[in-house]
């Protein structure tokens, strides 16, 4: 009942509270897709047969592939991955440690228990990302009924490879779905629990540098430590060979989200909330 | 009620608490004094469950803070500038924070901001208040949910002479009831005329109890 209640809490104050935040990730992500769909024209593949809203989420998680400096080619980051990414750790960044500092304080001694409090937060995180991810995929499915671009789990390969220099001779449907949804979902997810961890020991803007930046090595390098690698396409054994294994991304991805719990639950019991 | 065994705490290499120790009897009122930097502020902290100590241990009805429980089971308290929600009015922060544990309903809240002289019907929002309007709600959210321990940190903080006044009748009625409050104050002459005992503080070292009745 406890964790109900400051659940709601945190539902209020961490979500519903800073909704302008959600709300611009719903307009960018509306204008991704209008982007998208320019791009299309602008290349003559508006009309190619097949298109369907999951081309659209190919574009978006397909990442790029691994820096090769013997290809003498300057190399170019994966914009809107970057984007989508860093913006959902910028989200949940600094709401937990401020709160634990702040207005928290009135909180956390309300409740009498210090792993409440950081369960709600752990709560909150998955919450926050679950909304994250269903806000662009409500967005990107918007921009297909305006556009008229088929629903559907089919996708047109001219259009991936054309685009994204991406196309699969086969590819099942739980594959496309561990693409575009499991993957991408479970590597935020762990992104934002490492930041979360991280808060604990060093300033809310350090953490989010440190994730970034880790974001940002992932589009460089291929490796498993790198999570980035876990929600790109490009990067998957479907795709290179050697690639991330999307089943063994996911079980890493959940391993660090369960880890940063109990090591969250053990920091807090001799945490001193404190400004330092 | 509350007991400091041999409490030290030392952050950043600092040693802000220095062995202290000192046993918080119910029913009555204790002001702590000492120049800044001497750990009054860590000392409430400490009571409070915020911070644990690096040494040493304190008790809460016999049970250590830290280990056997994270906090004081009934506590209110006032610490430095208190954080509320920006965009709620004063009666909306007190219901946002005592839903949490729904010991109290809206009459509650009501009769607590009277008690520091805010209107209950203000539309303001928080962002809105004066620095005095403020602390009032500061001290309103320490004394709402009726707690059994009542920490204040600098209470008369940007209080107009109206405000120390009803402050002063806050302390009287709360000391009437039992309770057990602890508090430091920049002015002496009023820390005195709270207080039925004085903790002086220095460099972390709990120098002298002074008892006043």
């Amino acid at each position: 009942m406890k964790l109900y209640k400051l659940l709601k809490y945190d539902i209020k104050i961490g979500i519903l509270k800073r909704w302008y935040l959600y709300f611009l990730v719903f307009v960018g992500a509306v204008l991704g897709g209008l982007g998208y769909y320019y791009n299309l024209v602008q290349r003559g593949l508006a009309n190619t047969k097949g298109l369907t809203v999951i081309n659209i989420f190919m574009y978006l998680f397909a990442g790029k592939e691994q820096f090769n400096p013997e290809v003498n080619s300057a190399f170019v980051f994966p914009i809107e991955w970057l984007l989508l990414f860093v913006f959902e750790v910028f989200i949940v960044m600094d709401y937990a440690k401020s709160n634990l500092l702040g207005h928290g304080v009135q909180v956390i001694l309300r409740m009498h228990e210090r792993n409440l409090w950081w369960c709600s937060k752990c709560v909150w995180v998955i919450v926050s990302t679950v909304l994250y991810f269903a806000i662009i995929y409500c967005a990107i499915l918007l921009d297909c009924l305006l556009l008229k671009i088929p629903i559907s789990i089919n996708f047109s390969n001219t259009v991936n490879e054309k685009l994204i220099d991406l196309s699969f001779i086969s590819i099942s449907q739980i594959d496309i779905i561990l693409f575009i949804i499991v993957a991408p979902f479970f590597t935020a997810l762990a992104a934002n629990f490492l930041q979360l961890i991280l808060t604990l020991f060093m300033k809310e803007t350090h953490a989010f540098l440190v994730i970034v930046t880790w974001l940002f090595a992932s589009t460089y390098y291929k490796n498993i430590l790198l999570i980035g690698n876990y929600a790109m396409i490009k990067r998957n054994k479907l795709c290179i060979e050697g690639g991330i294994d999307s089943q063994w991304a996911i079980i890493i991805d959940l391993f660090i989200v369960v880890l940063c719990i109990i090591l969250g639950m053990f920091t807090l019991r001799k945490y001193d909330i404190i400004k330092k | 009620m509350v007991e400091l065994e041999n409490v030290t705490k030392i952050i950043r290499h600092n040693s802000v608490l220095k062995s202290v120790s000192f046993k918080f009897e119910k029913g009555n009122v204790y002001g702590i004094k000492g120049v800044n930097g001497s750990g009054k502020t860590m000392l409430l902290r400490m009571i409070s469950g915020l911070i644990y100590p690096t040494e040493g241990k304190v008790l809460y009805e016999g049970k250590i803070l830290g280990k056997e429980i994270s906090f004081p089971k009934s506590i209110g308290v006032l610490i430095e500038n208190p954080s509320f929600i920006d965009s709620y009015t004063g009666f909306n922060n007190l219901k946002l924070l005592t839903s949490l544990n729904d010991i109290v309903g809206d009459d509650e809240i009501r009769e607590t901001l009277l008690r520091v002289g805010l209107e209950p019907d203000d539309k303001r929002k928080y962002k809105k208040y004066s620095l005095g309007m403020k602390q009032r709600l500061g001290i309103a959210a320490a004394i709402v949910e009726n707690p059994e321990i009542i920490l204040f940190d600098e209470p008369l903080n940007a209080l107009d002479t109206k405000g120390v006044e009803l402050f002063d009748k806050i302390i009287k009625e709360e000391k009437q009831k039992g309770k057990l409050i602890i508090m430091t104050c920049h002015d002496e002459k009023k820390l005195y005329s709270y207080s039925n005992k004085i903790l002086f503080m220095e460099n972390g070292v709990l120098k002298e109890v002074e008892e006043l009745e």
